[in-house]
Parts: structure tokens; sequence; C-alpha cells
């Protein structure tokens, strides 16, 4: 045997011994989560309001609470991504400009959720003096995963190819009638993917929300933005798993991250087909 | 004689430092067919591109000298989306947007002025017959675009761009990559339609040049850019070239 041969033998054998040693934690973890959690769920668990402080009961106000941050987190970050994207790719093209804006969105990228956390909680909740809100939680989310969104976003829109601007251009179409009819369409594959991507980040952190955004308990559907917040999923877990002294705060623990992990998978699933260009809609010549 | 439709006078283009064309002077009648001819490379693209204006709005070039279409600076006086409108430009290679070919015929008309959906049959049927193509698609106006072939597709572009209702058609080698048959469609469009609009066409093929010009362009690089050696009517340079450049590329000697 070669000494070349026998290289690329110990690195194939050390690649797949890794992969095989990561997936064997996925799904360990996975296992843990799912072996745990059936128990604990139940139509109920999911649609029953909590009693006992989390003992007994349900997560109802935690499922509205997480999908109310949800649908915060897109409503804010889907204007704010499109615009950011389309000054990157038509307004700022190759310009010295355009490369910091993709530098900071790639350093925003790299922050840990933790600090969108701290900012918020001096910005919001001590500055601004709104106390823990829904709102704020859909701000921080949002900020968190604007860079992904954003990013993917102009990449889908930089890999249209340049004639089909051109041509939209010479028919006399302006920039702005051009960015509706060809640059949104086209990419609205990598942008509906990018989201669901970022929503997917969105829904599991506890990090951003905990001090600004959810409460344990006494709190169920907001009626304004000060001194409103929600429950939540992420931080219910976190919460139940501290007193782990009592065995069924641990099994509801486990039943909702089980339930977290069931919506995250369906927004995954949700987005594969436009990952995958499913619906790429430019068919080259 | 009616006056020029376009003129084009001393256009320079640049990229950087490097000239692309230099001294480009000509002029564009109604109601003539003006071809230019010449080596690749020579700048023909170049010339349409910046007439549109694409190359100094698009592609970053560097272009002056004039250029006036009815007698107005289009650099300085006409908006330029207007401007794309009344000249307008067929490409190399047919691009064809996603959807129907009446949704493709419709695409740059239907942000200019709305339409009833009459005016809009009536348009698009026009353009149609116009661009040669009516006969073969009339059954799939609604149908996807893309199906149709290359040298459809190139028809289906063309009868876009006439469907901005345009009074100067730049063509740069729309028939290139077609075949016989669609290159006589497009030849017979571009004869009918002489009648309305002043027509510049860039080809490769001398074949094409001398069938259908009124005025020729004969343009070369053996300067390291390129610039006009040589344009009059087609009988001129084609039997009785001057510029030695124009006899070896015309007469092949
Ligand atoms: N955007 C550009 N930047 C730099 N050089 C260019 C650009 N566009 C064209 N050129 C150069 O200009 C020359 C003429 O190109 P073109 O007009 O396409 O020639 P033709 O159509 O006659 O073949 C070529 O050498 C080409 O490389
Ligand atoms: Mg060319």
């Amino acid at each position: 045997m070669t000494i070349r041969l026998f290289k690329q033998r110990i690195f194939y054998a050390v690649s797949a011994a890794s992969a095989l040693m990561l997936m064997g934690l996925v799904a360990l973890a996975l296992y843990l989560v799912i072996a745990r959690g059936i128990p604990a769920l139940s139509f109920s668990f999911a649609l029953q309001p909590m009693a006992e402080g989390g003992l007994s009961g349900g997560v109802r106000h935690q499922m509205i609470g997480s999908l109310i941050l949800l649908i915060t987190t897109l409503v804010l970050v889907v204007p704010v991504a499109l615009s950011i994207a389309i000054v990157h790719t038509v307004y700022l093209r190759e310009s010295s400009v355009q490369k910091s804006l993709s530098l900071i969105l790639h350093v925003l990228n790299g922050i840990p959720s933790i600090i969108f956390g701290l900012f918020g909680f001096f910005v919001f909740v001590k500055f601004l003096g709104w106390g823990k809100s829904w709102f704020t939680g859909g701000i921080l989310l949002s900020m968190m995963i604007l860079p992904t969104v954003a990013l993917t976003l102009s990449e889908g829109m930089r890999r249209i190819p340049h004639e089909y601007i051109e041509n939209a251009r010479s028919l006399g179409l302006s920039k702005e009638q051009m960015v509706i009819s060809i640059l949104i369409p086209q990419s609205a594959s990598s942008f509906l993917s990018g989201l669901l991507l970022g929503l997917v980040r969105a829904v599991g952190e506890t990090a951003p929300i905990m001090f600004t955004a959810t409460v344990f308990s006494g709190a169920t559907v907001p009626n304004g933005i000060v001194d409103n917040p929600v429950l939540s999923l992420p931080y219910h877990i976190f919460t139940l798993t501290q007193e782990s002294y009592q065995a069924k705060a641990v099994q509801n623990a486990w039943g909702s991250a089980c339930l977290l992990l069931l919506i995250v998978f369906g927004l995954n699933a949700l987005a594969t087909p436009f990952r995958m260009n499913a619906f790429e809609e430019i068919k080259t010549a | 004689m009616t006056p020029p439709v376009l003129q084009v006078q001393q256009l320079h283009v640049t990229a950087g430092d490097q000239s692309i064309v230099r001294d480009v002077t000509f002029d564009l009648s109604r109601g003539e067919l003006t071809t230019i001819i010449g080596p690749s490379g020579s700048g023909k693209s170049t010339i349409l591109r910046a007439i549109n204006r694409l190359a100094d709005k698009e592609s970053g070039l560097q272009v002056s000298g004039s250029i006036r279409y009815k007698g107005c600076d289009v650099f300085r006086c006409c908006p330029v989306n207007e401007l794309r409108r009344d000249i307008s430009l067929v490409f190399q290679k047919p691009c064809i947007f996603p959807g129907s070919i009446r949704r493709n015929v419709l695409f740059g008309v239907r942000h200019h002025q709305p339409m009833s959906r009459t005016r809009q049959n009536d348009l698009i049927e026009k353009v149609l017959r116009q661009a040669h193509l009516f006969k073969e698609v009339k059954d799939r106006l609604n149908k996807p675009a893309h199906l149709l072939s290359i040298g459809q597709k190139q028809r289906l572009a063309f009868a876009r761009s006439l469907a901005v209702n345009p009074a100067v058609i730049l063509l740069d080698e729309p028939t290139s990559s077609l075949d016989p048959h669609s290159t006589i469609e497009i030849e017979k469009a571009l004869r009918e339609l002489k009648s309305t609009c002043s027509i510049l066409l860039v080809t490769h093929s001398l074949e094409q040049g001398r069938r259908i010009s009124d005025r020729v362009i004969f343009m070369s690089n053996s300067q390291g850019f390129g610039t006009i050696v040589e344009q009059g009517a087609v009988e001129q340079i084609f039997e009785n070239p001057q510029h030695p450049d124009t006899q070896q590329y015309v007469l092949n000697r």
C-alpha cells in the first residue's frame, strides 16, 4: 500500500468516525427529548393553561406567547430584510458601501444572543421604561435573525442572471418596477428559506427574551405594549429544569421541549422545498 | 430630406483607461435599415448599448460625445426610461421571462400604460404578427413561453420590444444562433418595419447585411479600439469598398 493511499484511508476513517459520532450525539439528544417528552405530551398538555406552577396543566399560554413572539418577529423582519437586500443589490452595486454593509451584517450575525438580551434590557426595559414586553422580544429576535434573512435574500437576488435585469431595464422599466417584477419574485424561494431558518432560531431562543419579554407565570394574552410580557416555551423549559428536584416539573420540561422541537421541525419542513429551489421560476434558455 | 432620427457624433466609450470605441459618428434616418458589420470585439454591441444607455447606466462604462434623438441630447434631456421605450434593444441571446407568451409580450408595455383586456389582445396580435410569430403561437398564448424553440423565443423577445412602440429598433446579432426559418422570418419582419421605424442592426453575417441593408457601417479594431472604418450605401460597401480593411473583410482579399 502506498503512503498516499494510506493517508487517504486514514483521512477517510477519521472523517467517517467524527461524522458518526456527531450523528450519534444528535440521535441521543433527540431520543432523550422524545422518549421523555412523549409521556407528558398530549393534546390537553398543549391546549390547557399551566397549573400549580408548572407541575400540572399544560402550556397553552406558553404556546400562544411563543406564537406572538414569532409573528412579531416575522412582521418586523420581513420589510427590513427586504429593504436591506434591495438597497444592497440594486442601489449599492459594487461600491465600498455595499462591502461595508455585508461586513456589518456578517458581524451582526456572530453576536451572541445574550448580548441582544442585555441591549434590550438597557434600552427598552430600562431606558424607554417599557418593562418586560412581548414587543421588545419581537424587536430583539428580529434584530438577531435579520442578518441571516437579509444575507440569504441578497444572495438569492445576486443569483438572478444579469441579463434578466438588463432586459427589463432595456424595456424602459424603472429600477423600482424591475425590483417588483423581477428581483422579488425571482428570489422568493431564497427569501422564504432564509426567513424560515431565521424563525426557527428565533422561536427556540431564551437569552434575548428572558429579561426583556417573557415571564414564567402570570401572563396570558397581552393587551398593550408597556409591561406586557408573555409566557414562552423556551423560558418555560429553562425555569422548569431549574426545579429538577420535582419529578413532575422535569417531565413537563421534557414535554415542552418536545413541543418546541415539533414546531422547529415543522418550520424546517416548510423551508425544505424552498431551500431546494423547487419554486425557482427562471428557466434559462 | 427629413432630418435624421438619431445622430451619433464623436462617440467615445471607455472602460477605465481602456478605449472600447472612439470617434463613432453616423446618422439613422427614418425608413432606413442600417447594419453594422465588422470583426468580433470591434465594439458593435457597445455602440448599441451606448445608444440605449445600458453602457453608462448598467455596465459602468464612461461614454462621451453626443447622441441626439429627435434633436435632443440623450445624455442630458431625455429621461432614460422614456428613451428606452423609444429606442428599444433586441439582444443577441433571447431572454424570456417566466410565465406565458402573453405575459412576455406585455412585460414592458404593461408598466407604461394601463390597458383593457381587449386592447391587450389587439396589441399582442399586432406585435406578434409584426415579429412573424403569430401563426406559430396563436393557439398557445397562455402556455409557458420557455417551451418555445430558440428561434421562436427570439421572435418573442422582438415582439416584446415592439410592444413598447419604439421609433428606433436596435438589434444585436439577433439571428446569430437561430435556425434558417426564424432568420428569414426576422428579416422579413425587419423589411416591413422599415417604413415606420429606423432600424440599426448588428450582424455577423455579410449575406444578411447584403440582403436587407440600405446603409452599412464597417467597424474594425485593428488600431486596438473599435472605430468606423467606412460607411455608405449597401452597394458601395459591398461592391466597391474603398478602405483596404473593408476590402479584406467584405471581399475577403
Ligand atoms: N463592460 C466592459 N468592460 C470592459 N470591457 C468591455 C466591456 N464591454 C465590452 N468590453 C470590451 O469591448 C470590446 C468590444 O466589445 P463588443 O462591443 O461586445 O464587441 P462586438 O460586439 O463588436 O463583438 C471587447 O474587447 C470587450 O472585451
Ligand atoms: Mg457583440
